[in-house]
């Protein structure tokens, strides 16, 4: 490490967990998460806001996390892909969709499928084919050709419809 | 009955993947494990005729610059197979581990940078000096079928690297097989 380096504290809840750290003011959000927490589940493809594997959650939003240093996540709530089972296990109905619907191969991609369609959902949960394809437009998967993971997210938005009828 | 045959078969890998708990290469971390940072070729065609790199192993925190010369005491081929055996191959199209005297692609990776941490590795190969010799290089297959056109290695006569087969007959009467 140079001397130079600038060391800030940031304190951030990520899948619910507040974690306080020092970090290096240039170390990447997708650094943070993998190397420091521990959280290799977001994954980092091109790590210049190409291919949307690293995207996360912050405060609800779709984010990628190799565009973003640890710093400004300081405050922020961070949900990743480890955080979108229940706390008994249960598959989220995205995760749930896209393993019925063959819409992973590699799993690289997975993550930041999984967390651009959960933000998606959430602000438009009855979404037609084309549309689901316009939100995951920024996510590259080399395996699946697109069909099984658009096929997955127009199931689980009527699994989460439901869930909300049930839930009234 | 056949378990498989007839039936839809969940995948194995996928309820370790689908949480986020799958493990790739870069998710492997072991006490004092080093990181790499490659050098590339900013040129699609030259020849390298020095690669600087005492600047940049000053930079506290790297552990070694390696070229291909440093490489091949220690490798028995210095190639990567990149195509299985063909007849359609007219030539090898198997490539250097790190480019020698003579890059063919931008991007290509020229040097290899060790350090403890993969931020001071970048910072290092930025500050290694390629010196370049440019040469022509074709972009446009019109071109590159001219005589005379540049090749993509000095040592090829030509830029073709295999030749399309293609089969002709009477469709017909392979249904009626």
């Amino acid at each position: 490490m140079s001397d130079d380096q600038q060391i800030r504290h940031i304190a951030v809840t990520v899948n619910g967990t507040r974690y306080e750290r020092e970090v290096n003011v240039r170390t990447t959000l997708g650094d943070f998460l993998r190397h420091d927490l521990h959280l290799t589940g977001t994954h980092l493809g091109c790590e210049h806001g190409v291919c949307g594997a690293c995207t996360v959650l912050y405060d609800g939003r779709a984010v990628r996390a190799c565009l973003m240093f640890a710093v400004q996540a300081d405050d922020a709530s961070i949900v990743t892909i480890e955080g979108l089972a229940d706390r008994d296990g249960h598959l989220h109905p995205l995760q749930a969709a896209l393993v019925k619907h063959h819409g992973l191969q590699c799993g690289f991609c997975t993550p930041g499928m999984l967390t651009t369609l959960v933000e998606f959902l959430d602000m438009n949960p009855k979404p037609t084919a084309e549309e689901v394809r316009v939100a995951i437009s920024g996510n590259l998967c080399r395996c699946t050709g697109y069909q099984g993971i658009v096929n997955a997210a127009l199931e689980a938005a009527e699994v989460m419809a439901q869930q909300r009828e049930g839930g009234r | 009955m056949s378990k498989i045959v007839g039936h839809s078969v969940p995948r194995l890998e996928d309820a370790a993947l689908i949480k986020g708990a799958g493990r790739f290469v870069d998710d492997i971390h072991f006490p004092g494990m080093l990181h790499a940072c490659f050098v590339r070729s900013q040129y699609a065609h030259a020849l390298i005729e020095k690669i600087d790199a005492a600047e940049a192993l000053k930079t506290k925190g790297v552990v070694a610059i390696w070229t291909l010369d440093d490489i091949l005491p220690h490798v028995s081929d210095h190639l990567l197979r990149t195509a299985l055996p063909s007849p359609a191959y007219l030539q090898t199209l198997d490539r250097p581990i790190l480019a020698g005297r003579e890059t063919v692609y931008v991007g290509e990776a020229l040097a290899m940078v060790i350090a403890c941490d993969p931020y001071v590795a970048e910072d290092a190969a930025e500050k290694v000096q390629v010196h370049y010799q440019e040469l022509p290089a074709v972009t446009d297959i019109r071109e590159a079928l001219k005589d005379g056109s540049p090749t993509g290695r000095c040592s090829r006569l030509f830029l073709a690297a295999s030749w399309a087969c293609s089969f002709h007959g009477d469709a017909r009467r392979c249904r009626a097989l």
